[in-house]
């Protein structure tokens, strides 16, 4: 069975190899309520930016474990800054809306189109990954 | 011409992502917006390719090799106002792509 430790090492799979040794290590030694809130922080960052994500696994590995999970529970709550994904479906319906709006003759509309597109398809992109994860 | 080459390529596209995405497919995925997501990502970058690439670059060539009026170089099929389209589109693109991308970098956090 996946445990939320197992899926947290998947995650930063990517970090070199003395980091991941050292996260697992550190992970090894939490409490159950402690790795369940690491994922859902883990995972959150995960989406949104890896490299945020791979410098906040660094930041865990360093601190005090009497420190970190007062501190990582209220961010894994408090939503973060986000900047919306440049992801396929913004980039296809960006192009496609601004291509139909300009058919117009209107051309500055294709700009607004795109902008639209751009706005939707990264709604479109958001639900595509949180049903993945569901 | 063109449009016929819009549709060819979204539909070639198409399939192929989702061939792959079905290769790929897990039982958590599987959502309509697999699809959705594949089928605008397709037809987008179709669109791209034959209405902004292909006529761009021939008009860049042509412009390079032969010089003249930009008109005289364009794809046959292919008008300076299309050109223009995907001109604006492109770059409403490549701006938002490169602010997010500078967002991004202020709002990281490194380590001290």
């Amino acid at each position: 069975m996946t445990t939320g430790r197992d899926e947290l090492i998947q995650l930063i799979e990517d970090l070199p190899d003395e980091d991941i040794d050292k996260f697992v290590t550190a992970l090894r030694e939490l409490s159950p309520a402690d790795a369940a809130t690491l994922l859902r922080l883990a995972t959150s960052l995960a989406h949104e930016d890896h490299h945020a994500h791979q410098v906040w696994a660094l930041e865990v590995m360093d601190d005090n474990k009497a420190d970190w999970s007062r501190r990582y529970s209220h961010a894994a709550t408090t939503p973060r800054v986000r900047w919306p994904r440049l992801g396929p479906a913004a980039l296809g319906t960006a192009v496609l809306l601004g291509w139909i709006v300009s058919m117009t003759g209107i051309l500055p509309l294709a700009m607004v189109g795109a902008a639209l597109g751009l706005f939707l398809g990264d709604r479109l992109d958001q639900h595509t990954v949180a049903a993945a994860d569901a | 011409m063109l449009l016929a080459g819009d549709i060819g390529l979204g539909l070639l596209l198409t399939i192929i992502a989702l061939i792959r995405q079905r290769q790929r497919a897990t039982k958590r995925s599987g959502d309509l917006g697999e699809a959705v997501t594949a089928i605008l990502a397709s037809f987008g970058l179709a669109v791209l390719l034959v209405e902004g690439l292909l006529p761009g670059f021939w008009m860049i060539g042509g412009y390079a090799l032969h010089g003249g009026a930009l008109e005289d170089s364009l794809l046959p099929g292919a008008s300076v106002i299309g050109l223009l389209r995907a001109l604006a589109i492109g770059l409403v693109i490549s701006t938002y792509a490169s602010v997010r991308a500078y967002l991004l970098l202020l709002s990281t956090r490194r380590k001290p």
